[in-house]
């Protein structure tokens, strides 16, 4: 459930002062329930609402077990709510044919997740660029667009190297590297800082917060102070997740 | 060009995995070498034997006995010849023998125009028997049944001569009628006719009439029908071969998709990334039949591989004793095989099916779960 959905920085007096950026991504009453027909059901999300915009980090606050990831997996198309809809410029997702929603999280969406999900023993460069593969984009053009973004996060030595040869840090910045290289409009980061040293996750959010301000909606999922200290917007959530019945 | 990065990319899915790969294509390797082994060798008897009936007697023709064949008397042959549409006749005695343990068949021929006979007293060995026995010519035979003959072996007939005269022993048929003691009789009389067209038919029948008008009581089989029986003796040999092949295939099925099902968790979590990632089911199946076509050619081409070692140098052991009979290892120099590219199709389809349902659908069911489901 939503109980608290404020601009940090408006109140501050800061840039977000200027007026609202356009909202491309909302969650409107969005709930998850799963195992519905069994005796186990979970409410893991519970009627969340929430305008998500461009120019600033949008932080979801909360801990463990709040649903974070499940709302987070919800804007990315991952998933779909059991109650409510997710709007992408207006557009309920769940209106989207199969066709059309790959191409919505191939084109529109990066995906940090928690804990990476890099191919292992594939070459950075080729996890990297996985997502332009469906798109028929050449071999060599894969691997420059990796390239590039794997620089920009100081990885550019490391795209022949395997996964398994990093470490979490650089695996870190490497799946990074994989949600950004589509230029994506949206880019949903899972706990991006959880399983990274402070520098590492200094430079992370330092991406992060120069994307946001670039007009991407950056939305974070988080319990780490320090991710939402750098927020322009908090949206808390509390746990709302529990067992009916079994 | 998306079709061909997706064609890429999917075999290096599939490379990734080797102990997966490998263990799928070895079951396929493993189910579908036997198949060919045995559809080769059923083809090569079958070229074998129709050749050996085309090249042999227009008309067969045995004594009638109690409802079986039965022998006839030798004069039969001479008054065959003089029939107006004969070209050729000679009487013959087939039977078996044991010489030193080993079961041979002996053939006595009677003399006839342009075919080569024995002369008597000497006798022309098949090659795998004289090699068996240490025989070579200007060796001496003794052959014992209902009388006994030592005989002067006078050739040793080539291992090309195919695998009916593998295991033969040819003799002239004044010895072959003292061995079976059957003096004035022979066992069946072999007929050629006068070739000739549209008139063939016609003389066939007219001589099957003369031989009718003789009195003897006779069975008498045409090319056409003898044929036919070594056909269809085959198609039944061949028929239970594949019945019995069946039934192993029907065990091993579930354990290649056991094997191909393999890893499974592994390829719903990569589905679960790609799709998350923005493929879309379409691609994902289409990956998956990538490496399904990939791991059923390549199983089918080291099949066929495996088969060709199987049959030229382990002499298709274990299988060749099913379609010929008596046969044992290293009794001849070559199995008779055929590798048609029909039995290949089928194993190369087989192979696409089976790896279909072990991995284009458990990959379509991944594909068809929402990413968080099937990354969970």
């Amino acid at each position: 459930m939503t109980v608290d959905g404020t601009d940090r920085t408006a109140a501050a007096g800061g840039e977000g002062a200027s007026g609202p950026a356009p909202c491309v991504l909302e969650a409107r009453g969005v709930g998850k329930v799963y195992h519905p027909a069994s005796s186990r059901v979970v409410v893991a999300l519970d009627r969340v609402s929430q305008r998500f915009e461009a120019g600033g980090l949008h932080v979801i606050w909360g801990p463990s077990g709040c649903g974070k990831t499940t709302l987070l997996s919800l804007l990315g198309g991952l998933d779909m709510p059991t109650t409510g809809e997710v709007l992408v410029d207006g557009t309920p997702l769940d209106r989207l044919s199969e066709p059309e929603l790959s191409l919505f999280r191939r084109r529109r969406v990066g995906f940090l997740f928690q804990n990476s999900n890099l191919l292992a023993g594939v070459p950075l460069w080729a996890n990297v660029s996985l997502s332009m593969v469906p798109d028929g984009i050449s071999s060599a053009s894969r691997r420059a667009a990796a390239g590039a973004r794997l620089a920009e996060l100081g990885l550019e030595d490391l795209g022949d190297r395997t996964p398994e040869e990093l470490s979490g840090g650089e695996v870190h910045r490497a799946a990074l590297a994989r949600a950004l290289v589509r230029d994506p409009d949206i880019l949903l980061a899972d706990e991006p800082t959880s399983q990274i040293d402070e520098a590492n996750a200094a430079g992370v959010m330092a991406v992060l917060d120069r994307l946001a301000r670039a007009g991407k909606v950056v939305v974070v999922a988080s319990h780490d102070r320090f991710v939402r200290e750098a927020a322009r917007w908090v949206t808390e959530l509390k746990s709302t997740r529990r067992a009916i019945g079994g | 060009m998306k079709h061909w990065t997706l064609l890429w990319l999917a075999l290096e899915m599939a490379v990734r995995h080797p102990v997966r790969f490998w263990a799928t294509v070895g079951c396929l390797v493993a189910v579908f070498t036997p198949l060919l082994v045995g559809m080769a060798i059923l083809e090569g008897v079958r070229a074998e034997s129709i050749a050996s009936v085309d090249e042999g007697p227009d008309l067969l023709v045995t004594g009638y006995e109690y409802g079986r064949n039965g022998s006839v008397a030798e004069a039969l042959v001479e008054r065959c010849r003089r029939l107006p549409d004969v070209s050729r006749a000679r009487g013959r005695i087939v039977g078996r023998t044991f010489l030193s343990d080993r079961l041979l068949t002996v053939v006595g021929l009677g003399r006839s125009d342009g075919l080569p006979v024995p002369p008597e007293g000497e006798a022309w060995v098949g090659a795998a028997l004289a090699a068996d026995l240490k025989i070579v010519a200007g060796s001496y035979l003794s052959l014992a049944d209902q009388g006994e003959l030592t005989l002067r072996v006078g050739r040793v007939l080539s291992p090309r001569a195919g695998l009916a005269s593998s295991r033969l022993v040819m003799l002239s048929l004044k010895d072959a009628q003292k061995l079976y003691e059957t003096p004035g009789r022979v066992f069946d009389l072999q007929i050629w006719v006068r070739p000739g067209e549209d008139r063939h038919a016609r003389r066939l029948l007219q001589v099957a009439y003369d031989l009718r008008t003789t009195g003897h009581p006779l069975r008498i089989q045409t090319k056409k029908l003898v044929g036919e029986y070594v056909d269809r003796g085959l198609s039944i040999k061949g028929g239970t071969f594949q019945a019995l092949y069946l039934v192993a295939l029907g065990v091993l099925v579930p354990a290649l998709l056991v094997t191909s099902g393999f890893g499974l968790s592994t390829r719903r979590w990569e589905i679960g990334l790609m799709k998350a990632l923005g493929f879309s089911v379409v691609d994902v199946i289409e990956m998956a039949a990538v490496e399904t076509a990939a791991m059923s050619v390549l199983s089918t081409c080291l099949s066929f591989l495996l088969a060709w070692c199987w049959v030229r140098l382990l002499e298709g052991a274990l299988v060749a004793q099913l379609f010929i009979a008596g046969l044992e290892q290293g009794s001849v120099s070559e199995i008779p095989a055929r590798f048609a590219p029909e039995p290949v199709l089928i194993v190369l389809a087989l192979a696409a099916i089976l790896l279909s349902a072990g991995l284009v659908y458990t990959s379509y069911r991944s594909a068809t779960a929402r990413p968080v489901e099937a990354l969970r």
